[in-house]
């Protein structure tokens, strides 16, 4: 239906941040010089298909998340999700952009406000997109939810508060948070990074159990290039700001390009 | 190998008191490390690998009970008085680079007062001049360049912080260095360039090291013995190139086997969470072939040179005795 087979396209997308130098400066609202962020940088995604986005930190691959899901909005370039341009979404426009698209990020710990249940934590991403209209039926839905991702008993884990959890618990409920909306899109940043290698296979493969289930597409930020070729269908390079290398899994691995992509794959530790 | 080994862990045990009772973080853990080699431990977290690491720095909290012998030089720790052990050999001849350098460093004082304070510590002896020429020479040897003296640590990048951390271990010269996670949150880039610089300062001070790590390949780029850890239990004790060879713990294999590839064929990864049923059919075969060795599941055989495995998950068929 829609023109394009493209879920997200990006072009020219850039973000600048103003380097404000001293008070003056500041107090007139003035800048001179920017931080390029996200330089000029264009791809584009395809429902069901996953991207991954490497590079070292400061490289600006969880800025590029972070402007996918709009939590950041671009200073210049578009994003279209399919076929509506959401650079500039604002209220309840970008309120229903946000059930299609999700984020996860890297620490589990800081990813549940620790005063409140999870099972509190998680209605209210229900409620606030008013999904279903009684609590015992946002409740049914959170139950189901948790037993789809083998968090059972999942009353029990409901009931629990953050610290209870485990940090590969805590990372498929945060997984399983970004899920309740039923989104088209995610956005997953450095999702196993700060987890044991015990349970990171547990989490790689719900995120492409949900993508062979729900043909989520999925922007997976890391910078392992044995997690990205686990993963990702394409792999997107990135250095200073700008993407350098763009291509098929297999071929950004056995045949880069890019003077960066090689080095980036001379530096993984393999076994 | 007559010589005598830097390190000799025998038979060590630590158990934790706490308000709900006895809690074992290692149990019977032995190893040898010879001077100038390198022993890497493994293991996921709560496997007693930075617990080890902490005793034999007798770094541990008081509730801690050590027992069981961690023998350096001949001397043996656990048997020397806190007041010795700050002034002979914590630092000067055992030094340990942390995990989290951010949290190791003191935010409010500069990297500089940070290096004296240690060596006035250790080295009262050392006159300001001396101590500025030390701090000079270990800042250029993990290539800090001299203006990090006067940075807090704040203003400092994380590899630049790890470096940091790295040069105030070497500090005091000592002959034997603990490295634990000092790579861990660092991106693929700096973790490659720290340890390059790792294996270099190794050689050129001739240290003894002991690396700790949760990933497999951090430990097969920097170590000469592999130690896997699992529950406070050693699993595996092995050379570097048998072990990764054939791992001979279904443990071990699972650990291996838990971390994708980036140039071998694609295979669905899994978690380790299930390793003991991967042996068990081993573990029925030792009970009609050599009950003895059968009825201790702890019992660490020897499959090599130098090549240990535990009975319980060893995935070899043993020999019959005949």
């Amino acid at each position: 239906m829609s023109e394009s087979q493209h879920l997200i396209e990006v072009t020219d997308l850039q973000r600048y941040y103003p380097i404000r130098k001293n008070l003056t400066d500041f107090a007139r609202g003035k800048s001179g010089e920017v931080v390029k962020a996200v330089d000029t940088i264009s791809f584009t995604l395809k429902r069901g298909e996953i991207l991954a986005v490497v590079g070292e930190s400061g490289s600006g691959k969880s800025t590029t998340g972070r402007l996918l899901v709009r939590l950041d909005t671009p200073t210049g370039g578009s994003i279209r999700f399919d076929g509506q341009d959401v650079s500039h979404l604002k209220g309840a426009e970008l309120k229903a952009f946000r059930r299609r698209a999700q984020i996860i990020f890297q620490n589990p710990f800081e990813a549940f406000d620790p005063r409140l249940t999870i099972g509190s934590s998680l209605e209210q991403a229900l409620r606030i997109h008013d999904i279903g209209s009684t609590p015992k039926e946002r409740e049914d839905r959170l139950i189901a939810a948790l037993e789809r991702a083998s968090l059972s008993p999942a009353r029990e884990f409901l009931m629990r508060y953050p610290h209870e959890l485990s940090g590969g618990q805590s990372q498929r409920m945060a997984t399983v948070r970004a899920m309740l909306l039923e989104p088209q899109f995610l956005v997953a940043d450095e999702p196993v990074s700060m987890l044991d290698v015990s349970v990171r296979a547990d989490i790689l493969n719900q995120l492409l159990d949900l993508r062979d289930t729900y043909g989520m597409a999925i922007v997976f930020i890391t910078h392992d290039l044995a997690v990205a070729r686990y993963v990702a269908d394409r792999v997107a390079v990135m250095q200073h700001g700008k993407l350098v290398e763009v291509g098929e899994t297999e071929q950004i691995i056995f045949n880069p390009q890019h003077e960066y992509s090689r080095e980036l794959l001379a530096h993984t530790l393999e076994v | 190998m007559s010589e005598q080994p830097l390190l000799e862990v025998k038979n060590l045990n630590i158990t934790y008191r706490t308000e709900r009772g006895f809690v074992s973080a290692v149990q019977d853990v032995s190893f040898t490390l010879p001077k100038g080699a390198s022993i890497g431990l493994v293991g996921e977290s709560g496997s007693g690998k930075s617990t080890i690491a902490m005793a034999v720095m007798r770094l541990l909290p008081p509730n801690a009970r050590v027992t069981g012998q961690i023998i350096f030089n001949g001397t043996d720790l656990n048997a020397v008085n806190d007041r010795q052990l700050n002034r002979t050999w914590r630092w000067k001849q055992l030094s340990m680079v942390f995990q989290k350098s951010l949290s190791a460093l003191s935010p409010v004082h500069r990297i500089g007062d940070q290096m004296h304070d240690v060596l006035h510590q250790h080295n009262p002896q050392l006159n300001e001049s001396q101590r500025r020429a030390k701090i000079d020479e270990v800042l250029n040897a993990v290539n800090l360049p001299q203006r990090v003296i006067r940075s807090f640590p704040f203003e400092l990048s994380g590899g630049q912080m790890q470096r940091t951390m790295i040069a105030l271990g070497l500090i005091c010269n000592p002959p034997f260095v603990i490295f634990d996670e000092a790579t861990t949150a660092l991106d693929v880039i700096t973790q490659a360039q720290i340890l390059d610089e790792v294996k270099r300062l190794k050689a050129a001070y001739n240290l003894t090291t002991m690396v700790i790590s949760h990933d497999v390949g951090v430990i097969n780029a920097t170590t000469d013995i592999v130690a896997v850890l699992y529950g406070g239990q050693l699993m595996e004790l092995a050379p570097r190139e048998a072990f990764f060879k054939d791992p001979q713990h279904a443990y071990s294999r699972a650990l291996i086997d838990s971390v994708p590839s980036l140039y071998g064929p694609k295979r669905r990864i899994t978690g380790v969470s299930d390793w003991r049923t991967a042996s068990s059919s081993t573990v029925d075969q030792l009970r009609s072939d050599r009950p003895a060795e059968a009825a201790d599941p702890n019992a660490m055989i020897e499959v090599g040179p130098g090549h240990f495995v535990r009975r319980e998950g060893y995935l070899g068929a043993l020999e019959v005795a005949s």
